[in-house]
């Protein structure tokens, strides 16, 4: 499959309208700009919707004065921040501080690259597209790194620190729970891998094979820690250290830190829907209606709805139970879910079935106890007298 | 050497310590949540709705001949514990009274909003209102004199608000009213701040 890129490219071409290189210039700007315009309509909706959910779930009714049900608030914000003035801490290193947001707005945007919206929707169809958006959405941590360095202010350091030591544990388990997928599909292509996972929704991976859910929602807790969200928002954890890496930042500079931000959740979703979610397959058997991306954005909508709906569900953990989390409970469960994954994938289709119908059983008794739990927690009353 | 025994928590159990359970169980809550009834008043629009006690701006009751029917006793100045309540008083020839108020002054910004001044008046002639919009452009604007108490009598003469008897006051003379039952001035005896919401308010109309 040729991608957009190359198709786009061989017509300027073969047409001999401009020399290759301008053309290839020419291509490379219009990408860019493509992406960061992108990146800040994902941060204009998203900001409304994260205030809109938050209110939803607080039962308010959240911002509803600038246009109609509040959509150009963001708008309002977005000009508010692009007046301000950009503040340089005293002593501050003036150019890492300058540098720091672009760089971690690189890191956001670089993996959007190779994500495959829909069947030939792809800027570069990468045949280690997975391997590329995984090395390069961790980019973002060295911006982080350096902000928080740059700013002379120890809590921007510590949170700098936080990011950086967070980044790099949640990798790992990320990257198992992705290595269980490719396993299974044998391809780090991410359009052969929404290829894999035609014909209906049984056939996604996530429903596949019981170890493939299980790093599936590995895959979704590490993704969580490495956007810097709630419950794993260290890094920013404004109760203990101010606003973390980004306290020093101000104005256009600190709005790229949060477009990143969002960006970032948009790629870590779109990874998951990719690997996990059937990519841009629709739910049914045969080609999905309405066009591949609108069911890939719809499923990213979705990712993304549970991650903000989690922020308002969860405290922040400690930076020990951070830690222990990844390294206790998501490594060694995803090593077992790469193993099972790794077994299935060898056995032939009937020793396939025999491993599936066992796992799924398993797999389903824990459910059930998980779910006999939940009844069973259900409005305990403190020793006080006041309802938990 | 005392002991002292220390009751230690309980371990936690399995499902409580893979805390799973836990977030399942504040998914489904925060998910009931959505779905529920917002509480956000939209003030300039929709103004709270009080209880009939709220203790807001004064207002100097009128009796039946549309005169004040302060008596300037001064029971109201007296009783009063941030002192802003100022009371000059005039001698008539009416044949139930022989003075009444030449100035009647509450200081809006010193008043407390106790409600001492309505439980002691034995005329009841001074009412609080459930009007809780107090602006002015200065201090002085702030105090509020006869004119302006008798004022929001006239504006706020179909509203219930609080009176004498919800301290308990049954010896104030109200025209058409009974004696307060004590269990109903029991019940009222807290000038409760209470919110109508949205719906029982569009029930009501």
């Amino acid at each position: 499959m040729q991608g957009m890129y190359e198709t786009l490219l061989a017509a300027l071409g073969a047409e001999r309208v401009v020399p290759f290189s301008v053309g290839f210039a020419a291509l490379v700007v219009v990408f860019a700009l493509f992406a960061a315009i992108m990146g800040a309509v994902v941060a204009l909706i998203m900001v409304l919707a994260e205030r809109k959910i938050s209110a939803d779930i607080q039962e308010r009714i959240g911002p509803n004065r600038v246009g109609p049900m509040g959509f150009f608030q963001t708008v309002a914000d977005a000009v508010k921040l692009l007046t301000k003035e950009n503040v340089l801490p005293r002593k501050a290193d003036s150019i890492l501080h300058y540098c720091a947001p672009t760089l971690v707005f690189t890191g956001g945007l670089l993996p959007v690259a190779a994500i495959a919206w829909s069947n030939g929707i792809v800027v570069a169809d990468l045949n280690i597209g997975v391997l590329y958006v995984v090395g390069t959405a961790s980019l973002g941590v060295i911006g982080r790194l350096m902000a928080g360095w740059a700013s002379n202010n120890k809590w921007s350091l510590l949170g700098g620190m936080r990011a950086a030591g967070q980044m790099i544990s949640y990798e790992i388990p990320n990257s198992i729970a992705i290595l269980s997928v490719i396993v299974l599909a044998g391809t780090l292509n991410l359009q052969e891998l929404s290829e894999a996972q035609k014909g209906g929704i049984h056939q996604w991976f996530v429903f596949r094979s019981p170890f493939a859910f299980v790093a599936c929602l590995i895959c979704l807790v590490s993704s969580l820690a490495e956007v810097n969200r709630t419950p794993f928002d260290l890094p920013e954890a404004e109760s203990e250290l101010v606003s973390g890496y980004h306290t020093e930042y101000s104005g256009i500079r600190w709005a790229i830190f949060m477009m990143s931000e969002y960006i970032g959740m948009v790629v870590v979703n779109a990874v998951a829907v990719a690997l996990f979610f059937g990519g841009w397959n629709g739910g049914l058997p045969g080609e999905p209606l309405l066009g591949g991306w609108i069911w890939y954005l719809l499923k990213i909508a979705a990712l993304m709805y549970c991650q903000v709906w989690v922020r308002f569900v969860l405290p922040r953990l400690r930076i020990d139970q951070l830690m222990s989390l990844c390294w206790k409970n998501l490594v060694p469960l995803g090593f077992l879910a790469l193993l099972g994954a790794s077994v299935q994938a060898l056995l032939g289709p009937t020793g396939q079935h025999v491993m599936m119908v066992a796992a799924w059983l398993t797999f389903g008794g824990f459910v059930t106890l998980l779910f006999a739990a939940v009844l069973k927690t259900r409005h305990v009353p403190a020793q006080d007298g006041i309802p938990r | 050497m005392a002991t002292i025994n220390v009751q230690r928590p309980e371990r936690l159990t399995l499902a409580e310590r893979l805390y799973l359970p836990a977030i399942l169980n504040g998914l489904r809550l925060t998910w009931r949540h959505i779905w529920g009834e917002r509480v956000t008043l939209q003030y300039p629009e929709e103004e709270r709705q009080f209880k009939r006690v709220y203790r807001g701006v004064h207002r100097l009751n009128k009796d039946d001949k549309g005169r004040v029917k302060c008596v300037a006793c001064e029971m109201c100045a007296a009783s009063c514990p941030a002192h802003c309540i100022t009371i000059k008083a005039t001698e008539v020839e009416w044949p139930e009274r022989d003075k009444i108020p030449k100035i009647f002054e509450i200081d809006e910004l010193k008043c407390i909003f106790c409600g001492y001044c309505v439980e002691a008046c034995p005329e009841d002639a001074i009412h609080m209102t459930r009007h809780y919009h107090l602006i002015a452009r200065s201090r002085e604007d702030m105090i509020f004199g006869l004119d302006k108490l008798l004022a929001i009598y006239d504006e706020t003469k179909e509203q219930e608000v609080l009176r004498g008897v919800d301290f308990g006051m049954t010896h104030a003379r109200i025209p058409g009213k009974e004696a307060a039952n004590p269990d109903e001035v029991q019940k009222l005896a807290y000038p409760v701040v209470g919110v109508v919401t949205k719906a029982e308010t569009q029930r009501a109309q």
